[in-house]
């Protein structure tokens, strides 16, 4: 069956975190409740971020992400959509995809 | 052996280190466990007197030395001085995170974590997790301590009030505790009118001021330890001062990296600015370190690994320059094949002072190693 919500945009409110446990080669973010129900998005799903470059993340359903929409731990990913103006909390464009983002090998 | 850990701002001395590491938290023991980086010229491995005759051919134009966040005050110095040598422009990460609150603490009441300690009642945390920047900030000097004036316990001789946008760790241990209250707040300014508004006994957005004010009559040791958060939510800078001073709050810088708060210090002594050109002879904001990262020919890395600190927009600057990273662990940078990559000895080891984010400065004491420190290597560079 076609799934309508593949097509849905949201605008999400975005925050930079330390995050110790969270720094594999594996793009991850928290998600919370609320905003996974939105996108209709389950724990280990994958959403992409647009705003000026896209991301997509492997999403973890977390109460940590409660008061905003997705935290992303600080690294690599976070800063391809963060800005100088704005390098721990701004607003992106959230969509689901299929597969999450690694770190490129540069060599 | 004991050692220092230089993993976070901390700056905890009573690590012991040997094949099993004691005491260490998780942010400290994935330093200290660390893969080492590994000296090469095009990524050739080779030896240390090799790379550094390739640094030295290389960092006579357009130079701009970025990081010395997690170096010590010894190393930042030298840095300072090759700056002014060739001309070249300097920064660290403050312009992006921190780096306001420390210039703004000299305008507050400071206090030292031990003093807090012994006798803290209130501590706020403002736009910081500890929970993951600053892991033992809660268990050795802030909440947990029984010690000094504080011999009951956290649930009967301490306050915890974290304040932030999201429900973070720390805002969890609040919101479960008794002696605790989590702020989830929207705008940083709505808080500190909240708080003034508080003292002037009305009500503002956030009734919760008033209690922390309430809770804070209790003892004469109260704190803010304020964040990245804070730092870049907080617009209103003389509103915070005001409210500082007026609630009678110590303030405490609560950046997680490592001797920030020496390099900020020492280049606010020095050139009144912690960024700066040495070429224009003129401090930078972040916008005009954008353009230094575009015009400049070779950068030399300390201690730093922008591809996972800086914003894109920043980094991607780094595309075609001739870079020389000193990295004491290997990092996502060294993956692009600098020109250069020297190793050198992981700050915990090597000798020299820091400051830790309360303002106190740190004694590391060093032990023998193969690998230079960061001051070493700067000697060499300046032929000292």
């Amino acid at each position: 069956m076609f799934e309508f919500t593949k097509l849905m945009k949201f605008e999400a409110k975005v925050v930079v975190a330390d995050d110790v446990l969270n720094e594999g080669r594996t793009a991850k973010a928290l998600i919370s409740r609320e905003f996974a129900e939105k996108l209709g998005i389950r724990d280990r799903g994958n959403i992409k971020l647009t705003r000026r470059n896209s991301v997509c993340f492997e999403v973890c359903v977390s109460e940590f992400a409660e008061g905003v929409d997705v935290v992303l731990p600080s690294g690599y990913f976070a800063c391809k959509l963060c800005d100088v103006e704005n390098p721990k909390i701004f607003t992106a464009e959230a969509e689901k995809c299929n597969e999450a983002d690694s770190i490129p090998d540069f060599n | 052996m004991k050692i220092v850990c230089t993993g976070c701002s901390c700056l905890c001395d009573d690590i012991v280190y040997g094949d099993t590491i004691y005491h260490a938290c998780r942010k400290g023991c994935k330093i200290l466990r660390g893969e080492r980086n590994e000296t090469a010229v095009n990524g050739k491995k080779t030896d240390i007197e090799i790379a550094l005759n390739a640094t030295r051919e290389l960092i006579d134009r357009k130079l701009l030395i970025f990081g010395l966040d997690n170096t010590t005050c010894e190393a930042q110095k030298l840095a300072l001085k090759l700056a002014k040598e060739f001309n070249a422009v300097i920064a660290d990460h403050s312009l992006l995170s921190g780096g306001k609150l420390i210039e703004i603490s000299d305008r507050m009441k400071e206090i030292s974590l031990e003093k807090f300690r012994d006798e803290g009642y209130v501590s706020v945390f403002w736009g910081v997790n500890p929970h993951n920047s600053i892991p033992r900030l809660l268990s050795r000097f802030t909440y947990y301590p029984r010690c000094g004036k504080r011999q009951r316990g956290y649930e009967e001789d301490r306050f915890l009030a974290v304040v932030d946008v999201r429900k973070s760790e720390t805002a969890k241990i609040a919101e479960k505790s008794k002696s605790g209250l989590f702020i989830r707040i929207e705008r940083d300014d709505d808080l500190v009118n909240s708080f003034l508004k508080a003292l002037d006994g009305k009500a503002g957005k956030h009734p919760e001021a008033a209690r922390i004010l309430k809770e804070a009559e209790k003892a004469e040791v109260n704190a803010v330890f304020g964040g990245s958060g804070l730092s870049s939510g907080l617009k209103d800078v003389d509103g915070f001062v005001d409210m500082m001073e007026r609630t009678g709050f110590y303030f405490v810088p609560a950046t997680s990296k490592t001797n920030m708060r020496g390099f900020v210090e020492m280049m606010l002594k020095e050139v009144g600015s912690c960024c700066y050109d040495f070429g224009n002879d003129k401090s930078l904001d972040v916008r005009e370190l954008i353009k230094a990262f575009m015009e400049c020919e070779t950068v030399l890395i300390f201690g730093a690994d922008p591809l996972r600190t800086l914003p894109y927009e920043l980094s991607s600057k780094l595309a075609g320059k001739r870079i020389i990273a000193v990295n004491s662990l290997k990092s996502l940078t060294n993956t692009l094949n600098p020109e250069v990559s020297i190793a050198s000895e992981l700050s915990s080891f090597s000798s020299g002072t820091m400051v830790r984010f309360d303002g106190v400065k740190v004694e590391l004491k060093g032990i023998e190693s193969s690998k230079p420190s960061d001051k070493e290597i700067l000697k060499e560079l300046l032929s000292i």
